[in-house]
């Protein structure tokens, strides 16, 4: 029985972020997909339909947050889970984002195992 | 002399002396009229009478001469001469005294045809005797009658004479008793009309002075010191007078100096509050505006037409009227938990916003009376703009500082947990020494983010009543393993069960943590932590109590002050913005926090929040069980 690899994309325009956490994930043992803009990071999403997404808010060319509200309005992704790693801790922001239909935000800097803990409450 | 005619008493005096000099003029006026009818009458009773009496005599003499002679034509001739002889003595006696008496011019020629008159009866006499006796009857009847009733008639003449003059002597007597009569009445008038003018004029004279005066006292009481009063007499009054402008001189002058004085007084204070470039609104204690600036002018769009208006009938704005009105409550309160900053109202047109700070006082009298309340608004615009910048900045560089802080944080628990391959022991202890820096790191930009999000408002307080009790139990319960290790007792006394707040339970919690944390900090094995709370009016008071090092006096204050570190802090995992936010907090809940100290001996954090609801009652209960 083959276990197929749960695939995690990280939508994220800080290089070192990516770097780390995509070590750290497939170390885990993910299959990991990176996007360093929103564009990308919506096609990719719609192409591949990962597992879980991780997402950041504040990227270039299209806002977190619209990607979310874009991905929950398709049918064919609208299942994926979607957890926000943001540096905005405002309420708002907070608020906005749970309600868009993410399963969790958490505010930045987040440790290696909470990072962990929270992906394995999701897949 | 002079002076004694210009005095008043002169005056006075001359006026009885004039009386009296008329009263004399009567009385000599009188006394010579006694006199010359006095005299008059003596000229009839002396000079006249005599002359008559002479004449009388006389006349007597020569009729008995007459029958002397008669006797002698009658025979008895010796006893006839004898008589004749005895009364020719007798009449020339009378005769010499008549003639001594010569008072009237005729007197003399009377006398003189008298004398040879007689002369001739004497002569006719001797001729009588040479005669026969016979022939004498005859003589008598024809020649010697002649010459006897010829001198008679002379002597008569001279008694007429006399008798006419002393007629003329009593009519002359009347004439001047009626003379003297209507000449004392006239001149007796005269002095009355004299004496009457003359007493009008001395009285006005003296009067008319005293009015002027009078006239004067009544306009320099009415405060009109121009009008001087004219001094135009040297008396007393005109002394009193020239004193009296001298008074009145006096009197403007130190009137010209109070008005100056005040008027200076006036333009410095206007110049001063003109001068004062934050708006000044001056009230009195009906709430009327009696003064205002130039600033408040622009601000509240004033014009000089509000002066004596009531503030809400010019200034639409509840907020401020109840700042002004309250600002004897606020500026009493010696407590210093109920000692509120000054507020701060937005008092921009439409969508221009201007925050001032109501800085509100009541001058009082000695009576303790509120005279009026001095309203000034600091215009605090601009900082609070520079504020929101300083915010803004914090909250941005945090955010930015997140991002690295997030891959660093991962990459060193990465390298810690040997995700990455195999790290010996010198290698574990660097990297745990990094990630307790960027622990450090990470909790300096999460205060940093609270206080500014604190500071600028923008936080949202989840306020609900909540009991005190459970919350500190709550609290503490994390930090009972920290004590044991130090061996420091920490516990909660005297809370009241039902003693609520009306606050925000996340926040106080973290206030609690911080200063029961910090005590930690400060104290060492034996020392005691303990947290106690009270009720008192509508406030709780809660106590962070502990027996540590203490602070020093002059940092009491200064704690609470943005990354502020007394010289014995040798804590490295502080952020230094601790009681910062606490501060922050419990003003965000209306509250106070302060710290009271003796040093090297303990330590107590006070702070204020607002109790839940009607719980006032129970409250009082709690407050009397802990007074126990």
């Amino acid at each position: 029985m083959v276990i197929r690899m749960k695939t995690i994309l990280l939508i994220e325009d800080e290089k070192n972020i990516l770097l780390v956490y995509s070590k750290l994930l497939k170390k885990a043992g993910y299959r990991v997909l990176t996007a360093e803009n929103g564009i990308k990071g919506l096609e990719i999403a719609q192409e591949s339909k990962p597992d879980l997404i991780i997402l950041d808010l504040l990227i270039p060319k299209l806002d977190g947050l619209v990607i979310l509200e874009t991905l929950k309005e398709e049918e064919n992704t609208a299942d994926i889970p979607v957890v926000i790693i943001s540096a905005n801790s405002n309420q708002d922001s907070i608020e906005n984002g749970l309600k868009a239909g993410a399963e969790n935000y958490l505010v930045k800097p987040v440790s290696r195992n909470e990072l962990m803990l929270e992906i394995k409450k999701h897949i | 002399m002079r002076k004694i005619v210009n005095s008043l008493a002169g005056k006075i005096f001359l006026g009885y002396f004039l009386i009296i000099l008329i009263l004399l003029l009567v009385v000599v006026w009188a006394i010579i009229n006694f006199n010359q009818l006095s005299s008059a009458i003596n000229n009839i009773m002396e000079e006249n009478y005599r002359s008559i009496q002479a004449s009388e005599q006389m006349i007597e003499a020569i009729e008995r001469q007459d029958s002397a002679i008669l006797l002698i034509i009658g025979g008895q001739g010796q006893d006839g001469i004898q008589a004749f002889r005895r009364q020719e003595q007798e009449f020339l006696k009378w005769y010499s005294r008549a003639e001594d008496n010569i008072t009237i011019p005729e007197e003399e020629s009377i006398l003189e045809n008298l004398n040879s008159s007689y002369t001739e009866y004497l002569l006719n006499f001797d001729h009588i005797r040479e005669l026969q006796p016979d022939q004498r009857q005859e003589y008598y009847n024809y020649e010697y009658m002649n010459i006897f009733t010829g001198t008679k008639e002379i002597i008569r003449e001279l008694r007429s004479v006399n008798q006419d003059t002393m007629i003329q002597a009593q009519q002359e007597a009347d004439m001047r008793a009626v003379n003297a009569r209507v000449s004392t009445v006239i001149i007796s008038i005269i002095g009355i009309i004299i004496a009457v003018i003359s007493g009008l004029y001395l009285s006005k004279k003296i009067i008319s002075p005293v009015r002027l005066l009078q006239s004067g006292i009544k306009k320099v009481a009415a405060k009109n010191f121009n009008q001087k009063l004219t001094v135009n007499s040297s008396d007393e009054i005109g002394e009193l007078t020239s004193e009296f402008n001298k008074m009145i001189d006096k009197l403007q002058e130190y009137e010209n100096v109070n008005v100056r004085k005040l008027l200076e007084e006036k333009e410095k204070s206007e110049a001063i509050v003109n001068h004062i470039s934050s708006p000044l609104l001056v009230t009195d204690s009906e709430n009327r505006i009696i003064m205002f600036n130039q600033e408040s002018k622009n601000l509240l769009k004033l014009t000089e037409s509000v002066i004596g208006k009531h503030i809400l009938e010019v200034i639409n704005n509840k907020k401020l009227f109840e700042i002004i009105v309250n600002s004897e409550k606020n500026n009493n309160t010696e407590n210093r938990a109920e000692k509120k900053e000054a507020p701060i109202l937005n008092l921009g047109q439409e969508s221009d916003d201007r925050f001032f700070k109501v800085l509100s006082n009541q001058v009082k009298n000695n009576q303790g009376e509120t005279k009026f309340t001095v309203t000034l608004l600091e215009d605090i615009t601009r900082l609070k703009e520079i504020d929101r910048l300083k915010s803004d900045f914090i909250s941005t560089v945090s955010h930015e500082f997140r991002t690295p802080l997030t891959s660093i944080t991962m990459a060193l628990n990465m390298l810690a947990a040997e995700d990455v391959g195999d790290i010996n022991s010198e290698q574990q202890e660097l990297i745990s020494s990094s990630l307790e820096d960027c622990e450090r790191l990470t909790n300096l930009v999460e205060d940093l983010l609270d206080l500014s999000r604190m500071e600028s408002g923008s936080i949202e307080l989840d306020i609900r009543p909540f009991n005190i009790k459970n919350l500190v139990e709550k609290t503490i319960s994390h930090f009972h393993e920290q004590a044991k290790n130090k061996s420091v007792n920490l516990e909660f006394e005297n809370i009241p069960e039902k003693l609520a707040v009306q606050a925000d339970p996340n926040k106080i919690s973290w206030v609690i943590s911080n200063l029961v944390g910090n005590a930690l900090r400060y104290t060492s094995a034996g020392d005691k932590i303990s947290i106690s709370a009270v009720q008192r009016g509508s406030k709780a008071y809660l106590e962070v109590f502990d027996t540590g090092m203490g602070i020093k006096s002059e940092h009491l204050e200064k704690i609470f002050d943005k990354f502020f570190r007394s010289d014995n802090n040798t804590s490295e995992t502080g952020s230094g913005l601790g009681l910062a936010i606490a501060k922050e907090i419990i003003t965000a809940h209306q509250g106070r926090i302060w710290a009271e100290s003796s040093r090297g001996e303990w330590t107590k954090f006070t702070f204020t929040l607002p109790t839940a609801g009607n719980r006032k009652k129970d409250g009082d209960k709690n407050e009397n069980n802990t007074a126990d």
